[in-house]
C-alpha cells in the first residue's frame, strides 16, 4: 500500500512543479514590466540620485555621498519650504478637511432629493483643477476681480490676494471647500453602511439625533477619516501643481512648498541630485507622520 | 389626529440645519460657476470693467446702410471693398464695445444691391492679422480683401434683384452707433453716402467667445480645439490601457495563480500606491527621455500603465466570481484565454466601467506630468495650455475654454454617478 502510494505522488508533484501558469505569467507580464519600469525603477533611482551631482549625459556624475542633503539641511529656502509645507497642511486641516465629513453626516439626515444633492455637490469637481485656478485667479485679480470688485462696493480693498505674503496660503487653501466631492461621497457611502439596529438601539435608549450624530455616525467615520487624513497629509506634501499656476512660489517664497523644490531643482535648475534628496526626505516625513498615525489609531 | 409616532426632541432642529447646511454648500460653489459662465458670455471691453458688472452686456447689430445713387458705376469688388471698409475699419476703433454683428446694406435708388454681415467672433478672430494697427488705407483693404475672403470672416452678397428698401435717415440716438456714424461720416475711405447707422439687440452673439475657440484653432497658440483633443486622446487611450493591463491581470492574480505567488504579486502591485508619482517625477522623465518619447502623447500616456488601484479593484471584484463557472468551462476544454473573453467579461462589465470611470477624473485632470514631457504646443493638454496661456490670453477666452473643459467630467457626472459612488465605496471600504 505504502510503496504504490509513493509511486502515486510522486509524478504528479513533478508535474505541478514543471507546469508553470503559462497564460497566468503573460497575463500579469505586461504589468510587471509597467510597474518594474515606471514606479520600482524610478524609485529607487530617487535614493541613487540623490548620492550624487546628478548629470542627464555621461551617467550618474561626481559621487557626493550626503552631501546632497547636508546642502540642503543648510539652506534657508529649504526651511523655508518646510514650514510652508507644514503651514499649507494646518490651514487645510482648518479650512478644508472637515467640510466634507459634516456635508456627509447632514446629508445622512435628509431622505428627500438625495441623490439629487450628492449630483450638485459633485457639480464643482467637474471643473478640472487647473481650469478651477484659471477661475479663482481671474476672480482674485486685484484690478478687474470680481472679489475685489464686491469689496469696493462696501468701501474695501482694493486687495492684492495672491501678492500679499500673510494671504496668500489663505487665498490658496479655502477655495479647496469647492472641491471636497468626491471625500464627501466616501463618508456618505461609509454613513449607509451604518446598520440601523445600531442606530435603533441607541434611539431606544433615548440618544436623541444630535447625540446619535455625535456619537454613533461620526465614530463610525473614524476609519475614513484617518484614511483621508493620511491622503491629504499626502497631498500636501507631495502635490504642488496648484501652487506652481497660482503664485510659483512668491511672493517672497512665502508659497514655496518642498514639493514644488522637487520640481524647481529638477526642471529649473538642472540640479537633479538635489531634487532626489528632496524627494527622499518627502517619502521620510510622509512615511515617518504615516506611521504615527498608525501607531495612534491602533492605541485608541 | 396624533402623528403615528412621537416626535424626537431635536429632530426638528437637526433636519433644519441638515437642509440649511446642505442648501449653502450646494448654492455657494455655484457662484463662482456662475461667475465663470458670466465671464464667457462677456466681451473684451466689459470683462475688464471695474468694479465688474455681473452680467455680460448685450451685443448690439450695428446695420450700416450706404447709398450710391448718383454715383458712377461701380464694379462688385468695389462695392465689396466699400462695405469692408465700412465694417472693419470703425469696429477695429471701438472693438472693445460689446459689437456682435456688423452689417452694411447698399442701395441704389431706394434698392438694395449689395448686403455685407460680419458677426464678432470672425471679427476678432481675424482682427490681429487682418488690422493689427489702426493705420487704415484703401490699399490696405485691397490687399486684406482676398485674405478675408479665403478665411470666410464676412460675408458679402451682391443682390441682383433686390426689393425696395425704406430709407430712413438719420441715426438712432444710441451709443455705440453715433460713434460709428461719427467715424463714417469723418472718414475718407467710403464711397457711398452714409444713410443711417441702426443698433438692436441681438442675443444670438453672446456665444460668440465659444464659436471663436472654434475659429482659433487654426492659430497656432490657442488651438484649444487641438488641446481638448489631445488631452482626450490621452486620457481614452491610457484608460483603455488600464482596464486590458489591469484586467488581465488581476484574473491572473485571481483565479490562475497559486496562492503563494498571487498574495506576493498583490503585494507588489499594491504597494506601489505608497509612491507618488510627484516624488518620482524626475527619474520618470529620464526614463522617457530614455525612450525618446519626449514631447509626444506616448510619453504622457505609457508611465499610467502602472496603476495600483486598478489591479487591486480588478483582484477584489475577480475573487468574488463563482470559481465554479470558470472550472467548468476549463473541464468543458476552453482555453483560459477563451474563459478570460466569453465567460469571465461578459460577468465583470461593471468593474471595467467603474476602474474606467474613476481612471477618467484623474487622468483629465491632470497637469504636472504633462507639463514635463509636452514641451512643445503641438501635444499640450488643455491643462498645460491653460497654464501657459494665461499671462498673455485675453481672461474671455480663457474662461470660457476652463468651462468647456469641465463638460466631459459633467458628463461622467451625470451619466455615472451610481458608477462613482460605487467606486467611492469600494476604494473607500477596501483601501
Amino acid at each position: 500500500m505504502q510503496t504504490s502510494l509513493q509511486i502515486k505522488t510522486k509524478p504528479i508533484k513533478l508535474l505541478r512543479w514543471r507546469k508553470i501558469p503559462w497564460t497566468a505569467v503573460i497575463f500579469v507580464m505586461p504589468s510587471v514590466a509597467a510597474f518594474l519600469l515606471f514606479k520600482y525603477y524610478p524609485f529607487f533611482q530617487v535614493f541613487y540620485m540623490s548620492l550624487f551631482d546628478y548629470k542627464l549625459v555621461d551617467g550618474p556624475g561626481r559621487f557626493l555621498g550626503l552631501d546632497n542633503y547636508v546642502l540642503l539641511l543648510k539652506s534657508t529656502t529649504f526651511w523655508i519650504a518646510v514650514y510652508n509645507t507644514f503651514a499649507f497642511f494646518i490651514l487645510t486641516l482648518v479650512f478644508v478637511f472637515w467640510v466634507p465629513i459634516v456635508q456627509a453626516l447632514f446629508l445622512n439626515e435628509i431622505h428627500r432629493w438625495n441623490r439629487f444633492y450628492r449630483f450638485m455637490f459633485l457639480v464643482p469637481t467637474a471643473v478640472p483643477t487647473i481650469a478651477g485656478i484659471i477661475l479663482m485667479k481671474w476672480i482674485y485679480n486685484p484690478d478687474y476681480g470680481l472679489l475685489n470688485g464686491l469689496l469696493s462696493k462696501v468701501g474695501l480693498g482694493p486687495y492684492g490676494w495672491l501678492s500679499d505674503p500673510h494671504m496668500v496660503k489663505y487665498a490658496i487653501v479655502v477655495p479647496g471647500i469647492f472641491g471636497g466631492g468626491l471625500g464627501l461621497l466616501l463618508y456618505y457611502s461609509a454613513l449607509q453602511g451604518i446598520s440601523k439596529e445600531i442606530i435603533e438601539a441607541a434611539q431606544v435608549d433615548g440618544a436623541g439625533p444630535w447625540h446619535r450624530m455625535r456619537m454613533i455616525l461620526l465614530p463610525n467615520l473614524k476609519f475614513i477619516i484617518m484614511i483621508q487624513f493620511m491622503l491629504t497629509l499626502a497631498i500636501t506634501f507631495l502635490t504642488f501643481e496648484h501652487i506652481l499656476v497660482y503664485t510659483g512660489g512668491g511672493p517672497i517664497n512665502s508659497t514655496r512648498v518642498i514639493g514644488l523644490m522637487v520640481y524647481e531643482t529638477a526642471f529649473k535648475e538642472y540640479r537633479y541630485g538635489i531634487s532626489g534628496a528632496i524627494s527622499v526626505i518627502i517619502f521620510l516625513i510622509v512615511g515617518i507622520i504615516t506611521y504615527f498615525q498608525l501607531k495612534l489609531s491602533k492605541v485608541s | 389626529m396624533k402623528n403615528r409616532r412621537i416626535r424626537e426632541k431635536g429632530e426638528r432642529s437637526l433636519k433644519f440645519t441638515a437642509y440649511l447646511v446642505t442648501m449653502v454648500c450646494v448654492i455657494l460653489p455655484l457662484l463662482p460657476l456662475g461667475w465663470m459662465f458670466s465671464t464667457s458670455l462677456k466681451d473684451n471691453g466689459s470683462v475688464y470693467q471695474f468694479p465688474p458688472s455681473l452680467l455680460p452686456k448685450m451685443p448690439q447689430t450695428i446695420t450700416i446702410t450706404l447709398d450710391y445713387t448718383g454715383l458712377e458705376e461701380q464694379t462688385p469688388k468695389d462695392y465689396e471693398l466699400d462695405a469692408m471698409k465700412a465694417t472693419w475699419f470703425p469696429w477695429k476703433i471701438f472693438q472693445n464695445e460689446p459689437v456682435g454683428e456688423v452689417r452694411v446694406i447698399g442701395v441704389i435708388d431706394q434698392q438694395v444691391v449689395y448686403e455685407a454681415k460680419t458677426p464678432s467672433y470672425l471679427f476678432h478672430a481675424g482682427r490681429p492679422k487682418v488690422l493689427p494697427t489702426q493705420l487704415f488705407s484703401n490699399e490696405l483693404m485691397e490687399q486684406k480683401l482676398p485674405f478675408i475672403k479665403e478665411a470666410g470672416y464676412s460675408d458679402f452678397q451682391i443682390i441682383a434683384e433686390g426689393g425696395l428698401m425704406e430709407i430712413t435717415a438719420g441715426n438712432s440716438e444710441k451709443a455705440i452707433s453715433t460713434q460709428f456714424s461719427d467715424y463714417l461720416k469723418s472718414s475718407e475711405y467710403i464711397t457711398g453716402q452714409l444713410v443711417s447707422v441702426d443698433q438692436n439687440k441681438n442675443i444670438w452673439r453672446l456665444f460668440d467667445n465659444y464659436l471663436s475657440l472654434f475659429k482659433l484653432s487654426g492659430d497656432s497658440q490657442l488651438n484649444f480645439l487641438r488641446y481638448f483633443s489631445n488631452s482626450m486622446v490621452v486620457t481614452l487611450t491610457a484608460i483603455v490601457l488600464q482596464l486590458i493591463l489591469g484586467g488581465i491581470a488581476g484574473y491572473a492574480l485571481s483565479h490562475l495563480f497559486s496562492r503563494r505567488w498571487s498574495v506576493w504579486l498583490t503585494f507588489f502591485f499594491v504597494a506601489t500606491l505608497m509612491i507618488s508619482d510627484n516624488a518620482i517625477i524626475v527619474p520618470l522623465f529620464l526614463i522617457i527621455t530614455e525612450l525618446h518619447l519626449v514631447n509626444t502623447l506616448w510619453g504622457i500616456i505609457l508611465p499610467h500603465t502602472a496603476w495600483g488601484l486598478s489591479i487591486f479593484l480588478f483582484k477584489g471584484f475577480f475573487d468574488q466570481l463563482p470559481g465554479e463557472l470558470i472550472q467548468a468551462a476549463r473541464i468543458d476544454g476552453s482555453s483560459e484565454l477563451r474563459t478570460f473573453g466569453r465567460i469571465v467579461i461578459p460577468m465583470s462589465i461593471p468593474i471595467f466601467t467603474v476602474v474606467g470611470v474613476m481612471a477618467f477624473i484623474p487622468l483629465w485632470n491632470e497637469f504636472l506630468w504633462p507639463l514635463i514631457v509636452a514641451r512643445k504646443q503641438e501635444v499640450w493638454t488643455f491643462t498645460v495650455a491653460l497654464n501657459a496661456l494665461q499671462y498673455n490670453t485675453s481672461p474671455t477666452i480663457l474662461i470660457t475654454s476652463s468651462l468647456l473643459s469641465a463638460i466631459p467630467l459633467l458628463m461622467v457626472f451625470i451619466f455615472c454617478q451610481g458608477l462613482i459612488e460605487k467606486g467611492a465605496s469600494w476604494t473607500g471600504i477596501k483601501g
